[in-house]
């Protein structure tokens, strides 16, 4: 018997194909080194330093001539801090009779455009800007500076503190500089009496006017006596009428002059402005000239008062804190920083007005050019 | 319901085996890597808030240095006459740039001199300020520092100083308003090394903010009492040196330390002149835990590699380890089915 036994054997492994398990393996590979990528760019990116703020924006800017200081030192500022995307919007406003129309008529325009915020460079503008901004229920910021009102008293604020509304910025105040400014005159020259100032018709109403009452207020105190040249001729012929008065003043009539600021006429066709007029009287007469700081440039020996560049940074640091989501309303108004004297020694020499050494040694800037 | 296969059980085993140990270093890592960088962002703290107490304390001392000199000029045994002393006085007010008002009195309260950044003081300008709190310190602790406080946005703080006769005897004051804008500037740059999002502030035992380098929480006296660890100091002043992390009320996530400022100035009476301010520095949390998130996420994308590997490895060691079994299985079910 032929028993034929058949084992079966087993059935040997299944064997994979060599291509499939190639491919498997290659994509294993590529898996592996993109996920190393992958972590290799998260792990650096870490380090990476965030790119600046790019996100445009638009601000307005409102200024007199005087407060381009301010203007600058917003800019400065602003670059300062890594905006490198603002589309400044500058308008100048001249001092003329109709400027107030003047800064409203710019300060719609400019919320028309849909400004970012307002940079409003004087109490008249800025006054101007939350009258109009609320007129049109418009909540626009305005960061503004003041220079010769109170912005409280103004009604630009309704608290240092809590500032209320959509304005915030920074007050200086050339009035309370008035008293030691006098006092530098008679630090200069111990002897004089008579103070001279170019008063009522040749100041622009509401912006010397308090100014000017601090000047009468003071004087006495240092026993000086304030000789005041008026006029009563409507502004076209203010100029002119400024001139007539000049040059009638003869030596001895007054022994200093004050310039008082927010005045009317400015240079034209190769005419100077008041402030540079008052300087030359000044130096005719070869008596001492003060001016505030913005309009030292002009004219004026020395000045005291504070730098509107740096209150413009700090008009800047304020917009920045808008643009990064505080409230107009939550920061509270600043005031500007202090206080120097700036003597122009070169006027000086020529005209022989003789600083005292009291003066040169407490000098912060000192003019030789 | 489906069996689960031997080549699908092993597989998971051989990947648990290789992910588990992983994981479990993993986190005991990472858990311990965070509690040192929590130390270490605590004591950088500390160092920052000390850093700021000195420098502060070190200008009130300076500015009281000043204070000493003036009342050398004023001394009743030595001063040459106010003519001179009068000039110099101003020329120490306009070079100091945190002055804005100093005087000088004799040792009845009475100002013999006064000088203001921005009044003309006039000899009937000057009065008595016996009954002030300035004169009564410095008549019995010889020195005064006073709070800080705002005027029409303007912060300052007031010192007074003794000056006294060659017996040793109390002779006057000198007393000056500082201008507090220096704080925020000193603030500012302690603030720069807590890196971006970080800032250092100084608070009274009630929680209102004394210095800061935001100018504007100094003149809005912000009162920062209801931060978690803020409101602790005003419980309990005297607990020290504590930190915590929390929401500050710019709605950050930072990790806050206190840090005890005492400014101690020795007076004519030996006893020590405190104010109890409080330092604090605010660290962002994402500032503080970056290189643990770093490390996290780096770890966890090693993780997927290993598991990826892991995977591959085990499916096809399971494949070997089951293919006989397999065959066998196989066999069996071809024989069953004859």
């Amino acid at each position: 018997m032929n028993n034929e036994t058949s084992v079966s054997q087993p059935a040997a492994a299944p064997e994979a194909a060599p291509v499939s398990h190639m491919k498997l393996i290659w994509s294993l590979a590529a898996a592996v080194i993109l996920l190393g990528l992958a972590g290799a760019l998260y792990y650096f990116k870490g380090g990476m330093v965030p790119a600046a703020d790019t996100d445009p924006k638009t601000v307005g800017i409102i200024y007199f001539r005087q407060q381009l200081r301010a203007v600058e030192g917003f800019k400065a500022q602003l670059g300062e801090l890594g905006y490198s995307n603002i589309t400044f919007k500058d308008v100048e406003i001249t001092l003329n009779p109709n400027f107030m129309d003047d800064i409203k008529r710019e300060t719609e325009k400019m919320l028309d455009e849909k400004v970012d915020l307002i940079f409003a460079s004087f109490e008249h503008h800025a006054k101007t800007a939350v009258d109009v901004t609320k007129a049109r229920n418009d909540s626009t910021p305005i960061v503004f500076m003041t220079r010769f009102h109170d912005p409280v008293e103004y009604g630009i604020v309704s608290s240092y503190k809590f500032p209320g509304g959509n304005a915030t910025g920074v007050a200086t105040d050339l009035i309370e500089i008035v008293g030691k400014t006098l006092s530098f005159l008679k630090e200069i020259d111990p002897s004089i009496q008579k103070i001279g100032v170019f008063g009522e018709g040749f100041m622009i109403p509401g912006v010397g006017v308090r100014f000017y009452e601090e000047v009468k207020k003071q004087a006495p105190k240092l026993g000086l006596a304030i000789v005041e040249y008026k006029t009563s001729v409507p502004p076209p012929q203010v100029e002119a009428a400024w001139r007539e008065t000049a040059a009638k003043i003869k030596e001895g009539d007054i022994d200093a002059l004050f310039h008082i600021a927010g005045h009317f006429f400015e240079a034209h066709d190769g005419m100077p402005g008041q402030e540079t007029a008052e300087y030359e009287l000044a130096k005719r007469l070869k008596i001492p000239h003060t001016a505030p700081l913005e309009d030292l440039p002009g004219g004026g020996h020395f000045s005291y008062s504070n730098d509107d560049f740096f209150a413009g940074k700090q008009a800047g640091v304020m917009a920045h804190k808008i643009f990064t989501g505080t409230k107009p309303a939550d920061i509270p108004v600043e005031f500007g920083a202090q206080n120097d004297l700036t003597l122009h020694l070169k006027r000086a020499r020529e005209d022989g007005i003789v600083f005292p050494n009291s003066m040169l040694f407490i000098a912060k800037t000192k003019i030789e050019e | 319901m489906k069996k689960i296969t031997l080549h699908t059980k092993l597989a998971a085993l051989l990947i648990g085996i290789a992910l588990i140990p992983l994981a479990v270093t993993t986190y005991v890592i990472h858990a311990k890597f965070k509690r040192t960088l929590e130390a270490q962002a605590i004591a950088f703290g500390h160092q920052l808030g000390a850093t700021a107490a000195a420098q502060i304390t070190s200008f009130v001392r300076s500015e009281l240095d000043v204070l000493d000199y003036v009342g050398l000029l004023y001394h009743p045994q030595i001063s040459s006459g106010t003519g001179i002393t009068g000039a110099v006085l101003e020329s120490v007010l306009f070079k100091s740039q945190n002055f804005v008002d100093i005087s000088v009195t004799d040792k009845n309260g009475r100002q013999l001199t006064r000088k203001n950044r921005l009044l003309t003081v006039m000899p009937q300008d000057l009065r008595s300020i016996t009954d002030s709190v300035p004169f009564l310190a410095v008549r019995q602790q010889g020195i005064y520092l006073g709070p800080a406080y705002n005027r029409e946005g303007k912060p300052f703080f007031d010192l007074g100083r003794k000056i006294v006769d060659l017996d040793g005897d109390f002779a006057g004051g000198v007393f000056a308003q500082v201008d507090a804008k220096v704080m925020p500037l000193l603030l500012g740059e302690v603030s720069k090394i807590a890196g971006p999002g970080g800032r250092v502030y100084i608070v009274n035992d009630k929680g209102l903010i004394v210095a800061h380098p935001d100018l504007s929480y100094m003149l809005a006296e912000r009162d920062l009492s209801n931060l978690p660890l803020i409101r602790n100091i005003a419980r309990n002043s005297s607990e020290a040196m504590t930190a915590e992390i929390y929401i500050n009320e710019m709605g950050h996530e930072v990790l806050g330390s206190v840090h005890p400022m005492t400014i101690e100035l020795f007076g004519d009476s030996r006893e020590l002149t405190r104010i109890n301010w409080f330092v604090v520095t605010e660290q962002p949390v994402e500032t503080v835990f970056r290189e643990a998130e770093r490390v996290k996420w780096s770890v966890l994308l090693i993780a997927l590699i290993v598991a990826i590997v892991a995977g591959a490895t085990a499916y096809f060691l399971a494949e070997r380890l089951t293919a006989e079994d397999n065959a066998l299985r196989g066999e069996n079910a071809h024989i069953a089915s004859d």
